[in-house]
């Protein structure tokens, strides 16, 4: 019986290891290598257009801005700073009034704002209470349009 | 009886060793048919993409070309990366690596897809950046 036991073991044993070198046999360990790149794109600049807000600028007074964003990028990104440019405030009622317009910012600029803005679309926003007139204001800027020259920044929002 | 079938025990099983090192041994070792063993044993990765943002991620189709007169069974697929500006790190792009079995006949290829990310926080420099990436792989080369 114990010598059965004995032989059986042997016999696994030596068939096992055949096994072992045919597998090895079978298959051959394979490496591969290559290149390639990957390209990042390069961002389009947002642009920006002025809108008309409802009237409510007078000496004295504060007032908002709408401003609409327009995202030409193919991935979404969040307007996160609006600037003044060193550009003055004009307006659409002359040189009069673009001579002494009396509008400035009000508040702490730059603007931190946090502003969406989906892929390849625009947004238009209402900054409150950011612009001011003052006594200076000539005249002729009576129902006046005032274009405020900004710069905005932001980051891919994907 | 022990003392008698100890040594047909240990001829066995050594020859058993002898066997199993010899075919390993094939492995590592041997040739293949052709002259040229390199080429029987190594496969050729390729694939790039463009269109890469912060924040996004995008999918690279990597060809698998086995240039042996046998079949390929690959099983693992990484790329490393690297930047061709100092303006944008190289860790701004990272290419997932791949497990799992891609058989590729003979003389043939495959594609297989690996997810290639930049990160969100990627900057300004490396837009329009051009990433080298190396791919390297391994698998089996079958008979």
């Amino acid at each position: 019986m114990r010598g059965t036991k004995r032989k059986a073991t042997i016999v696994v044993a030596f068939v096992g290891a055949m096994l072992v070198a045919s597998v090895a046999l079978a298959a051959w360990l394979a490496s591969g290598t290559g290149s390639g790149f990957a390209k990042a794109t390069t961002a389009q600049s947002l642009t920006t257009s002025a809108n008309t807000p409802t009237a409510d600028l007078y000496p004295g007074a504060v007032g908002d801005l709408e401003i609409t964003i327009d995202n030409p990028n193919p991935y979404p990104v969040q307007v996160t700073q609006i600037a003044r440019t060193a550009d003055p405030i004009v307006s659409d009622a002359g040189a009069a009034c673009d001579a002494s317009t009396g509008v400035s910012t009000n508040g702490a600029w730059p603007l931190v704002v946090a502003i969406d803005i989906a892929a390849g679309s625009s947004t238009t926003t209402t900054l409150n209470n950011v612009v001011a007139m003052d006594n200076t204001s000539d005249d002729s800027c009576q129902g006046a349009t005032f274009t405020v020259p900004v710069t905005v920044s932001g980051a891919s929002n994907a | 009886m022990r003392r008698t079938r100890s040594p047909l025990v240990a001829v066995l099983l050594g020859l058993s060793l002898v066997l199993g090192s010899v075919a390993l041994a094939g492995v590592f070792a041997a040739g293949p048919d052709t002259s040229d063993a390199t080429t029987q044993r190594t496969f050729w990765i390729s694939g790039k993409v463009r269109g890469l943002y912060p924040g996004r991620v995008k999918t690279v189709k990597v060809t698998v070309r086995n240039p042996s007169a046998r079949r390929l069974r690959v099983t693992r697929l990484a790329a490393t990366v690297s930047s061709t500006t100092a303006a944008c790190p190289r860790r701004a792009v990272r290419v997932k690596p791949w497990r799992g079995e891609l058989r590729v006949p003979p003389h043939s290829a495959r594609r297989v897809r690996l997810a290639v990310r930049m990160r969100p926080t990627a900057p300004d420099g490396c837009q329009g950046i051009r990433f080298r990436l190396r791919y390297h792989g391994k698998g089996i080369v079958l008979r």
